[in-house]
C-alpha cells in the first residue's frame, strides 16, 4: 500500500511536469485571427488594433535592453517608409515597466512609427511572446499572415518578400 | 507463500515502472495529435493556393490528310507552274483519251465581242465603281424567287411570328414588360432576407444576454461625455467593493462618437443582490493641458432586477473644470 501511494505521488508529480508540454497546443498560428487589444502610445493617442481594419499591421514586441531589437527597428524604419502609403503600419509594443524608457529609446533611434507601451505585458501574453524580438504581421482582414521570433540580418529579406506580397495584394 | 509474495512484489515493480511512462506516452500523444492537426492545415492551406489546374501531358497535334494535301500546295514552285506553251496533252494517260468528249473547234474557242451591241457579262471598272449599290436590279435580278427557294430566313419572323414592325414593337414592349417585375420581385426577396437576418440576429444576441446575464443579477454602467471644452478622456476604470471589474482606454474615434452624444455601455456583468460601492477612476487630459485624475464612488442596493448606472462627465461652465457623476437609472 506504501509502494502505491508513493508510485502514485511521482504519478502526480510527472503529469505536473508534463502539464506544460501541453500548452504547445495553445501556441499562435497563421491564419488566426489577430487578437484585439488597446494600449498607450508615444504619440499620445490610445492605438486599437481593431480599428486599424484595412490596413497591415507590422506589430514588434521589443525591449530597450535587448540588443537584436535596436537593429530590427531600424530596419523597419525602411520598410515602413517604402510601404506607408499603402496602408502599412508598425508597431513597436515595448515591454519594458517604464514607458518613457521605451519612448526616449525610440526617440533616439528616430523612428517615425507608434511605440506602444505594454508594461504589464499583457497584449504579450495575448501574444504568447517567449522570445524577443517577436513579430507578427496582421493582414487587412486582422488574420495572421507571419510570426518571427528572433531576428537575423538574413530575415530582412524575409520581411521585404512577406511585406511585398501582403501589402500589395 | 513465499513465491506467492515474491510474484506479487515483481508485478507491483513492473506496473510501478509501466505507470512511470504512462504520462509521456499522454503527453507525447496529444502533442502529436495538435502537429498532426496543424500540418493537416497548412497543407489544405497550401493545395488552396496551388494552380487548379495540373499540367496535362501535351497531346501530339495530328493534320488531316486533307489539310496535308493542302500544305503541299505552298510547296509548288514557280517552276512547276505551267506556262501557256505547254503542251498539256503530254500528261494525260492515253487510256483516258477515250473517255474525253471531242472539243470542237467552235466550242474550244471564246470570242469576246464587245462591239456588237449587246450587253456583255463582264463589266468595266469604271462601271463597277460607278455603279449605285441601291439601283434597281436587273430584269434578271427583279424576279423574285417563290418563297420555297428562298435560302434565307427573315429572323424576325422566326422570333415574333410576324415581320410586320408595329407587331414586333408591341410584342418587344410586352417582354420587357414581363421582364422588369421578376428584376424587382428578386431585389425584394432579398432585401427581406436581410431584414430577416438581421432581426434574428437581434434576437440571438438578447437571448445570449439573457442567458450570460440574468435580469436578477444584472449591472449594467454606461459612459456619457459632454465636457469637450475642458476635459479629453483618456480611460475610466471601475471597481465594485474594490474589485477591478472594467477598465477601458480610449481611442480618438470613441472619444468623438461620446461627443457627438453617443452613450457607452461600459460594462455588463452580475452581481448579487444587497449593498455595493462602485468606483469610478476616470483619467484624462484636463484644462490648461495637466492630467487629470478623478476618483468618485456611489453606494447602492441591489435589488432583484436589472441595475443601470451612468458615468456622467459634463463641463462646468462657471469653474471651466469637468464634472463627474455617478447616477443610478430608476
Amino acid at each position: 500500500m506504501t509502494q502505491m501511494t508513493t508510485t502514485i505521488r511521482k504519478l502526480l508529480l510527472i503529469t505536473l511536469l508534463t502539464l506544460p508540454s501541453l500548452a504547445w497546443g495553445a501556441d499562435l498560428f497563421i491564419g488566426d485571427k489577430a487578437k484585439n487589444f488597446t494600449l498607450k502610445s508615444n504619440l499620445g493617442e490610445n492605438l486599437r488594433l481593431s480599428e486599424q481594419r484595412g490596413q497591415v499591421i507590422l506589430m514588434t514586441f521589443w525591449a530597450t535592453w535587448c540588443g537584436p531589437c535596436t537593429q530590427q527597428l531600424k530596419d523597419f524604419e525602411t520598410l515602413y517608409q517604402t510601404h506607408k502609403e499603402k496602408g502599412f503600419q508598425v508597431w513597436a509594443v515595448g515591454m519594458d515597466e517604464d514607458p518613457k524608457e521605451s519612448a526616449f529609446h525610440g526617440q533616439k533611434l528616430g523612428l517615425s512609427f507608434p511605440i506602444l507601451f505594454d508594461g504589464k505585458h499583457e497584449v504579450a501574453k495575448a501574444y504568447m511572446v517567449d522570445d524577443l524580438p517577436t513579430t507578427v504581421i496582421v493582414d487587412r482582414d486582422g488574420e495572421i499572415r507571419f510570426i518571427q521570433e528572433d531576428y537575423r540580418n538574413k530575415h530582412l529579406d524575409t520581411y521585404k518578400k512577406k511585406l511585398n506580397k501582403i501589402v500589395n495584394e | 507463500m513465499k513465491a506467492a509474495k515474491s510474484t506479487k512484489k515483481g508485478f507491483a515493480k513492473t506496473s510501478s515502472r509501466a505507470l512511470w511512462v504512462l504520462p509521456f506516452v499522454i503527453g507525447g500523444s496529444l502533442w502529436a495529435a495538435i502537429e498532426t492537426q496543424r500540418y493537416f492545415a497548412e497543407q489544405s492551406a497550401n493545395e488552396s493556393q496551388a494552380t487548379p489546374f495540373a499540367a496535362t501531358e501535351a497531346q501530339p497535334i495530328v493534320l488531316a490528310e486533307e489539310t496535308a494535301s493542302e500544305l503541299s500546295i505552298e510547296e509548288v514552285s514557280d517552276a512547276d507552274l505551267v506556262s501557256d506553251d505547254t503542251d498539256l496533252s503530254a500528261d494525260l494517260d492515253p487510256s483516258l483519251e477515250a473517255d474525253l468528249e471531242p472539243i470542237g473547234e467552235e466550242e474550244a474557242v471564246i470570242e469576246l465581242d464587245l462591239d456588237d451591241g449587246e450587253p456583255s457579262d463582264f463589266l468595266s471598272v469604271e462601271e463597277i465603281l460607278n455603279e449605285d449599290v441601291d439601283a434597281i436590279d436587273t430584269e434578271e435580278e427583279q424576279q423574285t424567287t417563290p418563297p420555297e427557294e428562298e435560302e434565307f430566313v427573315n429572323l424576325n419572323e422566326i422570333l415574333y411570328g410576324t415581320t410586320d414592325e408595329e407587331k414586333i414593337q408591341e410584342i418587344k414592349a410586352q417582354e420587357e414588360g414581363i421582364e422588369q417585375p421578376s428584376r424587382q420581385s428578386l431585389e425584394l426577396e432579398m432585401q427581406a432576407l436581410k431584414e430577416k437576418v438581421l432581426e434574428i440576429n437581434r434576437d440571438l444576441f438578447v437571448l445570449e444576454e439573457d442567458l450570460l446575464f440574468p435580469s436578477s443579477t444584472q449591472i449594467n454602467v454606461f459612459v456619457s461625455f459632454d465636457a469637450k471644452e475642458y476635459f479629453a478622456l483618456d480611460g475610466v476604470t471601475l471597481k465594485v467593493d474594490d474589485r477591478p471589474i472594467s477598465n477601458h482606454l480610449y481611442t480618438k474615434r470613441e472619444v468623438k462618437a461620446l461627443e457627438r452624444g453617443a452613450v457607452q455601455r461600459l460594462f455588463t456583468g452580475n452581481l448579487t443582490t444587497g449593498d455595493h460601492e462602485l468606483v469610478a477612476v476616470v483619467t484624462g487630459v484636463g484644462p490648461e493641458g495637466r492630467d487629470y485624475r478623478r476618483a468618485i464612488s456611489l453606494d447602492f442596493e441591489k435589488s432583484s432586477g436589472t441595475k443601470y448606472i451612468e458615468l456622467k462627465i459634463i463641463g462646468d461652465d462657471l469653474r471651466k473644470q469637468p464634472i463627474f457623476q455617478l447616477k443610478e437609472w430608476d
